[in-house]
């Protein structure tokens, strides 16, 4: 690859990484895992920068490798999503350190409530209403039908007006 | 908020996810591990290709052998390895033990004759198939950090190499997460390291490290047999 691919390469990233390590951590809830799925993810772009170039959307490609990277991490090791009272540790040391308690506790309990989605429905709420793809595009990137994404987006809406966590911290 | 004024969502998301801070880009990871992974594709092509000439080449009378050839390795399931450097009293041309799934294993290497050498496999891990053969000495390639030869011995792939003078020990990374450091060992004027894998785990990367940090990468090739080649190692921000 030439210097030129690769100084594009280079700045993609540069620009695009802290939003998929988002992404990713809004599908896996966990810092570790979202930046590590998010290098993963920008490995695979450079290693085929040409053609996803060619492609016009490198951002679409990168982003539904970090969402099949997260499905695929749930069917190989079938992770276990424990209901916990609180948030995961990592991320919120972040967002802890860096905002008053007030904040701090919206965010946590928002963040604490997709974690208890399940994991199509999170996908859906963080593609759909933090990403704000539309129905056809969450549906591409998921590999559903656009019905699925409707009543998975009525489902997890549903779900997190009922939380208990959110409704405490008035969510309602 | 109510949570059906999906407007106030988007920003209560962006809010919390804007909170997070990622760590700085790894970039000269990315596009080092991105360069690795070119190689590799190209070695699968270049691999396939001299299998498809191999097959046209010798269709016509060896159909006989063909069962006898190795066959492409079976995924392997969930497993556990351990590997160590031999202490100080361990036996002259140990270079390393561990363990597969709990039965250990050893690999020793003879003393090296004509740029020929014996090694040879013994432990419960390789199950009745543990024993001898020779391949090439042990021997320092300037270019590389480890110089890595493959062999499967029953359902085990073993590992091994002469390293560098630079090289203080190597990380090996797995499939299944295990991250094995092998450290050199001294023996017959080079120093080696070997590791015991079972056939069909894949291993995902190698890197050599020296006193001072990250000497070269490496993603090897993990042939359709279940032994990996490493071709290219690639330095930090290369």
């Amino acid at each position: 690859m030439n210097a030129q691919l690769d100084g594009e390469f280079r700045e993609f990233m540069h620009a695009r990484w802290p939003v998929m390590v988002r992404l990713a951590y809004g599908l896996t809830g966990d810092q570790g895992h979202a930046e590590d799925v998010a290098q993963a993810a920008f490995t695979r772009a450079y290693a085929s920068w040409p053609r996803v170039r060619r492609s016009g959307d490198p951002e679409a490609y990168v982003r539904q490798i970090v969402i099949n990277q997260n499905r695929n991490r749930f069917r190989k090791h079938r992770v276990a999503e424990r209901l916990t009272g609180s948030p995961p540790e990592s991320g919120f040391a972040v967002v802890a350190a860096a905002d008053a308690t007030r904040d701090y506790d919206d965010r946590s309990a928002l963040i604490a409530a997709l974690q208890r989605l399940g994991p199509r429905q999170r996908a859906v709420v963080v593609l759909r209403y933090w990403m704000d793809l539309t129905e056809h595009e969450t549906a591409a990137a998921l590999n559903c039908s656009v019905g699925t994404v409707k009543s998975q987006a009525s489902r997890a809406l549903a779900t997190l007006r009922q939380d208990t966590q959110l409704v405490d911290e008035g969510f309602q | 908020m109510r949570i059906n004024d999906e407007r106030d969502l988007h920003e209560r998301l962006d809010a919390a996810f804007e909170a997070i801070t990622p760590r700085p880009a790894p970039i000269d990871g990315a596009v080092r591990r991105g360069k690795a992974i070119r190689v590799w594709r190209r070695a699968a092509v270049a691999t396939g290709t001299a299998a498809a000439v191999a097959i046209g080449v010798f269709a016509v009378p060896p159909l006989v052998h063909h069962s006898a050839a190795p066959g492409p390795a079976a995924p392997v399931g969930p497993y556990t390895v351990r590997v160590q450097a031999p202490g100080p009293h361990s036996a002259p041309g140990l270079i390393a033990l561990g363990t597969i799934n709990g039965q250990g294993w050893q690999f020793v290497a003879a003393k090296p004759g004509n740029g020929e050498q014996i090694f040879t496999t013994s432990g419960p891990a390789f199950g009745g198939n543990a024993g001898s053969q020779p391949g090439s000495a042990l021997a320092v390639y300037s270019a590389v950090p480890v110089l890595f030869f493959g062999l499967t011995c029953g359902s085990v792939q073993v590992q091994y190499g002469a390293v560098r003078a630079d090289v203080t020990y190597v990380a090996v990374r797995l499939d299944n997460g295990t991250v094995l450091i092998l450290h050199p060992v001294a023996m017959y004027g080079v120093r080696a390291v070997a590791f015991a894998v079972p056939v069909g785990a894949r291993v995902v990367e190698a890197t050599a490290y020296s006193r001072h940090g990250e000497i070269a990468a490496a993603i090897p090739f993990n042939a359709p047999n279940g032994v990996a080649a490493f071709g290219v190692w690639l330095k930090p921000a290369q």
